[in-house]
């Protein structure tokens, strides 16, 4: 897990063009939306991407995403538990 | 009363002038926009995110609107007009690739020219009204012309080319509104009209 | 004054104003099953597809091998009939412009050839038309337009901002009259672009319902001629509608999201007002922006309600008809709005059935005929946070 969420936070900083962002300034636990990184909604539909890119994962509704999204960990957890 | 171009930015061949004066010079390097990002110390993070043509407008558009005289007009009395010939092309091709396998949503959003005006007006603020013109080579006598119809309404106006391709930035900015008191003594005074616009973008 | 002494369109309701409007009076949408483009997509998802191919529609146009794309047959053959309404046999005789709005511009033929071109066959007629700016180019040139000619391209508010600029030039005696309007094509990349987004309902939209899932995507193309008070006189021209009042702003919120409580679009609605210097209440029907996304509609209905408070007047979005025609849609919309006044209808925002939670707002959703319409108010709300309002009115 612990490799994963690593992994995670260099994806999404590449993904989301966060150029000054390092993977250690983001907590795992931190909400990604609102506050945290203050992602927005054009960056939720980069994630979404990038589930399916990296990890072969389609969200199909955008409004599934907001649970899965909260934060690195359940992104990571819910990649463990779908991942094929 | 007439209107003057209060002032006025450039990006060209690398390097970025204001009022004629260089502010930063880049040598020859893929990550122009960036480098020029970094050495203005602009502390936005969301430029990162933009595609090229609004990273220019961007960095055209800082020098001018955080001018102190220019920065303390009403946000909603400023219209922003713009102009260019390709369009969004640039990213239009990079978006294009990523149709192939994983289209890219935060490409798509820039695939319209006047996006960059949107971010233009988020960074500053800026409510007042924009326009976009698609046209073969840069006409002054066109912003020149809209420029004074909406200088009718609104109080001053932000104009320009914004031109970006694989090899060169081609940003041209300008300021236009009127003489007034507080910005008397501070900002040079170029009358508004095609020849001088020309003048300022050919130099 | 600026009057509108002609009018033309062509959508997925109809190749002309007639057809539209019996449309319109029918209550039949023109979504549906795509026929035309070759798109993936095309077996998923719905669109407003203007029901002719690129063929039928030069042969509509009386034209044979004029190598022009999709976006610019639809922009002449609406940009025809306007002309064709005004009277107007020769655009020499008065300072005359174009104004075109289009996002797509030849898109549309440029990503069926470029592989073809790249590999072995170059069409290099195609090329040249790419440009957003070759519609408006060719279309003045094919009717002899050429005092003022350019091209407007701001997203989905694009042809309002057209309409907008051709009456200052004649207010500002600049021009004694201009055509203008837009035209955009469905194309791939459009579509491919709006799914990745996912704004697209599968199904048929449905504005300002709470279970709404997206917009659809159409095509068409809408131009007015608009003149000033001296043409008008001279050439005892048939006046259709007043043009009284236009704004815009810039939402400055999100480079492709409205703000919650509709910002910009607040700021366009108000200045129309203040241009046709009308209380809001004189307002008779708001043909809305309304898409159909989650979005655009709860953030289009707060700023009614903060201009219109407890006054709100009767409104629809008719894009449940022709789906959103992006450059196009507010010259399209115009043209309804017209119509709307001509025929005292308000015509219908179709589909929808559950009102928004959000808000006490809810659109009309039958046609209302025998409805004294004065004033209009239309909306279209763009991309890059683009927001424009015209209102028209009755002579």
């Amino acid at each position: 897990m612990e490799n994963l969420i690593e992994n995670l936070k260099k994806q999404i900083i590449e993904q989301l063009n966060l150029a000054e962002v390092k993977p250690d300034d983001i907590d795992a636990s931190a909400p990604l939306f609102g506050e945290g990184l203050g992602l927005d909604s054009i960056d939720a539909l980069e994630l979404i991407v990038l589930l399916e890119k990296n990890y072969g994962l389609k969200i199909q509704e955008p409004k599934d995403a907001k649970n899965i999204f909260q934060s690195v960990k359940t992104l990571a957890e819910y990649i463990s538990s779908h991942k094929k | 009363m007439s209107n003057y171009i209060l002032s006025y930015t450039k990006i060209k061949n690398n390097c970025l002038w204001h009022n004629d004066k260089l502010v930063s010079k880049i040598g020859e390097t893929d990550n122009f926009l960036e480098e020029t990002y970094k050495s203005l110390d602009l502390a936005y993070p969301k430029f990162f995110k933009m595609d090229a043509l609004s990273k220019l407008g961007v960095l055209c558009a800082e020098q001018i609107l955080t001018d102190e005289s220019i920065r303390l007009l009403p946000k909603e009395k400023i219209a922003v007009v713009l102009s260019n010939k390709n369009s969004s092309l640039q990213t239009d091709v990079a978006y294009a690739k990523t149709m192939r396998d994983f289209p890219s949503p935060s490409l798509f959003v820039y695939t319209l020219p006047n996006i960059v005006t949107g971010e233009i007006a988020i960074k500053h603020k800026i409510t007042g009204e924009n326009a976009f013109f698609i046209e073969p080579t840069f006409n002054a006598d066109l912003l020149h012309n809209y420029t004074e119809l909406l200088l009718q309404e609104s109080e001053a106006v932000l104009c320009g080319w914004l031109s970006i391709d694989e090899k060169t930035c081609d940003g041209f900015l300008y300021f236009v509104g009127k003489q007034t008191e507080s910005n008397q003594k501070k900002i040079n005074f170029i009358k508004h009209n095609p020849t001088n616009i020309t003048q300022l973008y050919t130099n | 004054m600026v009057f509108v002494t002609g009018i033309g369109t062509i959508s997925a309701i109809g190749k002309n104003v007639s057809e539209t409007l019996s449309s319109l009076l029918e209550s039949r949408t023109g979504i549906g099953k795509i026929n035309h483009l070759q798109t993936i997509h095309k077996d998923n998802y719905v669109a407003g597809e203007v029901n002719y191919s690129l063929q039928e529609l030069e042969n509509l146009a009386g034209l044979k091998n004029s190598n022009y794309n999709r976006t610019t047959l639809l922009s002449l053959l609406a940009t025809q009939e306007a002309l064709t309404s005004a009277g107007i046999k020769d655009a020499s005789t008065y300072r005359t412009g174009f104004i075109s709005a289009s996002s797509v511009g030849g898109m549309s033929h440029s990503e069926l050839l470029y592989k073809d071109f790249l590999e072995h066959n170059p069409h290099e007629n195609f090329i040249d038309t790419h440009y957003t700016g070759a519609h408006a180019t060719d279309v003045a040139k094919h009717f002899g337009i050429t005092d003022y000619v350019t091209t407007i391209s701001t997203a989905c508010s694009s042809a309002a901002n057209a309409i907008m600029l051709g009456a200052r030039l004649i207010n500002n005696n600049i021009l004694d009259r201009v055509i203008v309007g837009g035209a955009d094509a469905l194309c791939k990349f459009t579509f491919n672009g709006f799914n990745t987004l996912m704004i697209l309902d599968k199904e048929w939209c449905k504005p300002f319902d709470n279970n709404r899932k997206g917009l659809n995507l159409g095509e068409g193309a809408a131009y007015l001629v608009l003149e000033s008070e001296r043409v008008v006189k001279a050439e005892n021209k048939k006046i259709i509608a007043v043009l009284s009042g236009y704004g815009n702003a810039n939402d400055a919120f999100h480079q492709t999201a409205s703000s919650p409580d509709g910002q910009g679009a607040y700021a366009a609605m108000q200045k129309a007002l203040e241009v046709a210097n009308f209380f809001s209440n004189k307002i008779d029907y708001i043909n809305a922006h309304g898409t159909g996304t989650a979005n655009n509609d709860s953030s289009e209905a707060a700023a009614i309600q903060n201009i219109f408070k407890k006054n709100i007047p009767p409104f629809s979005s008719t894009k449940s008809f022709t789906g959103h025609t992006l450059a196009a849609a507010a010259s399209i919309e115009a043209v309804i709005s017209i119509l709307s006044i001509q025929n005292n209808t308000i015509f219908p925002n179709l589909n929808c059935v559950t009102p928004m939670q959000d808000t006490t707002l809810f659109p009309v959703t039958s046609l209302q005929k025998n409805t004294e319409i004065n004033h209009v108010l239309s909306n279209s709300f763009g991309f890059g946070g683009n927001c424009s309002s015209l209102i028209f009115s009755r002579n």
